[in-house]
């Protein structure tokens, strides 16, 4: 079984995983990082967004092979030293998170908009398609700009 | 595996590729399909694909919407005819089926050994998942412990737990602890729905009176013999069926239209259905509000006038005119765009909603919304407004852009690809919630804003488009 080697949230990580495992279950069944989530699969409800290098990505759409040498984020590791990130203390005051299933990812897709553009417009927001089945979508809107005014 | 149409069998199967792959644990032939274990959920899934199963028939093969349509067409009786010299307003409406698609797939954990089990689901009835369990691998219910773990939100569909069911036979045959997990796929292939319904409407007013109100809905049988339905059945309350009782318990006019009829009969099929957040409520009302709009119409006055007026309560009334102050109800607004508003009272509470539209795009969008309610005292006012607020993208989602439609008994949608629940682009920019009242007992909140919120929404778009919308999804 083939060998990779990656940064996962600042540690240096080596994992034998079969080359054709998406990374999602790299993460979840081999590393035990819960964080990402099974949501679909096939890249498109987008509750296992991660930053691969500061970009939002979907490791359900990746395997270990594609992060080699790379940084991998997930949610365990947005926060610094310091304190939460502020997208994740926007979140908190803003009481987002209902079921709070999704959540891990429009966190990190909410965090890498941040990284791009200091202030997204709300068509900028608009392009997040992340699945929110318990409709808290209003107020993903405003920790947005609260985190994006903090920042 | 789980077989290509609703409720299949499996004929047969072999498994001997799919056991030689990497990881693979055991295979297991359960009613619902043929499970395979494996070290992580990827090799089950990759070694899932190399199952191959012949399948018997499922339990609606060539059946499909058009099918149901007639059924549930002729299941509605003969509307009362208008007395002379009466106006009648007539309407007739079409949900489609809905998923409950929770973002978190069906799922449970089971350790099941030689006269105990102990298994860890996350459910909303965990008596009926333990007496499930018990019943499925032999036990009796004290040598079942049911551990209640905390789940994605499923707005109806954890009532039910296949999941752990299906969990224990597979940890009772292979002789280990399982976890076990559904895909999307088998979710929304699989998965209970919110049943088709038909609902014909009719109103009859004279001399700015409604003298008569009528509601005939007929719908694919709700499967409520979990939670709040077995309850009824345990009260004694079985015919015609478990979901007429629930029905006629559920629904109330909140308006004074004189002589109030409202029936529903609903039509067997044996496919997977369940309580969708609001229940019957969720159409029932969600179609009461369209006719509203269109008696007022037809009565030549402006629907928050023609809501004041027949409210019942002065505490809906106060409901409706927050929404109608802080939404700024009757402003101008440019062609193709337009608000609309609804109202809804149950569970010892009353919401209302003003949306606005804009119509002018590819798709419409909902811009803005105002909700208000009263629930009586308010323990969580932030989880009081989460809960309106996730009620409203309920309601846009199922008025505006999602269902499932029936192919020859297997349902089309079978990801988030096609079953296009909202997304932020479909959620409004802003949107307001303001708790009024505040005394008295607290009533409900958890399902109460669906209806009023999917009602303005349709009121809205046919004020923006000049449209009468009839069948839901509307871009289906």
């Amino acid at each position: 079984m083939p060998s990779y080697s990656f940064k996962l949230n600042g540690e240096n990580v080596h994992v034998d995983a079969p080359a054709d495992m998406p990374l999602l279950w790299v993460l979840r069944d081999l590393l035990g990082v819960t964080g990402p989530k099974y949501g679909c699969g096939v890249g498109v409800c987008r509750a296992c967004t991660c930053h691969v290098n500061g970009n939002a990505v979907q490791v359900c759409m990746l395997t270990a092979a594609d992060v080699v040498g790379k940084k991998v984020t997930t949610i365990e590791g947005l926060a610094s030293q310091d304190g939460l990130h502020p997208v994740q203390q926007a979140w908190l005051d803003e009481d987002v998170a209902q079921c709070g299933f999704c959540q891990p990812g429009q966190i990190m897709q909410a965090a890498a908009l941040l990284n791009s553009k200091r202030n997204p417009s709300d068509a900028d927001i608009d392009q997040i398609v992340n699945v929110c089945r318990c409709g808290t979508y209003c107020r993903i809107r405003k920790a947005i700009k609260s985190a994006a005014s903090k920042m | 595996m789980r077989p290509p149409t609703i409720k299949g069998k499996v004929k047969s199967y072999d498994a001997s590729a799919a056991l030689q792959m990497p990881g693979v644990v055991a295979v297991t032939e359960l009613p619902s399909g043929v499970a395979v274990t494996a070290k992580t959920f990827d090799q089950a899934l990759k070694a899932k694909s190399a199952v191959h199963v012949t399948w018997a028939s499922g339990t609606v093969d060539g059946v499909s919407d058009a099918d149901i349509d007639a059924r549930l067409t002729a299941a509605i009786p003969p509307m009362t005819p208008a007395p002379p010299l009466t106006q009648r307003v007539d309407a007739t409406f079409e949900f489609a089926f809905v998923n409950h698609a929770p973002m978190e797939v069906g799922s449970a954990v089971a350790d099941v050994q030689a006269g105990s089990a102990e298994v860890w689901v996350a459910s909303k009835s965990p008596t009926g998942a333990q007496s499930a369990v018990a019943d499925a691998v032999g036990l009796s219910v004290d040598e079942v412990t049911l551990h209640v773990v905390r789940g994605g939100g499923s707005f109806g569909r954890r009532i039910y737990y296949e999941p752990a069911v299906e969990a224990a036979l597979v940890s009772q045959a292979i002789k280990r602890p399982v976890k076990l997990m559904w895909t999307r796929n088998d979710d929304m292939r699989h998965g209970r729905v919110r049943p088709r319904s038909h609902h014909q409407l009719r109103a009859v007013h004279a001399a700015g009176d409604v003298l008569t109100y009528e509601h005939r809905m007929s719908c694919v049988e709700l499967d409520l013999g979990s939670g709040t339905g077995q309850a009824l059945i345990d009260a004694g309350y079985v015919n015609p069926t478990i979901g007429t009782a629930f029905f006629s318990l559920s629904q109330s006019c909140p308006y004074n239209f004189g002589v109030v009829t409202e029936t529903l009969n609903e039509v067997s099929y044996d496919m997977p259905t369940a309580a969708w957040r609001s229940v019957y409520s969720a159409q029932a009302r969600t179609a009461e509000e369209i006719l509203v709009d269109e008696l007022a119409k037809s009565l030549g006055t402006d629907p928050v006038a023609m809501r004041r007026k027949f409210l019942k309560t002065t505490d809906s009334r106060a409901v409706l005119d927050k929404v109608a102050t802080e939404g700024n109800w009757g402003r101008s607004m440019s062609s193709g765009t337009a608000q609309g508003v609804a109202l809804h009272a149950e569970y010892r509470s009353i919401a209302a909603c003003l949306v606005e539209i804009d119509c002018r795009g590819d798709k419409p969008r909902v811009t803005k919304a105002v909700m208000a309610l009263d629930v009586g005292r308010q323990v969580n006012p932030s989880g009081l407004r989460a809960q309106a607020m996730g009620s409203l993208i309920d309601g846009i989602s199922t008025v505006l852009l999602v269902g499932n439609h029936l192919d020859d008994g297997a349902f089309r949608e079978g990801s988030y690809s096609d079953f296009s629940y909202a997304r932020q682009a479909d959620a409004p920019l802003a949107c307001d919630v303001y708790l009024i009242g505040g005394t008295g007992k607290p009533g409900g909140v958890g399902e109460l804003c669906v209806p009023a919120a999917a009602g303005a929404v349709a009121n809205a778009y046919a004020r923006a488009t000049g449209k009468k919308p009839r069948t839901f999804p509307i871009n289906f």
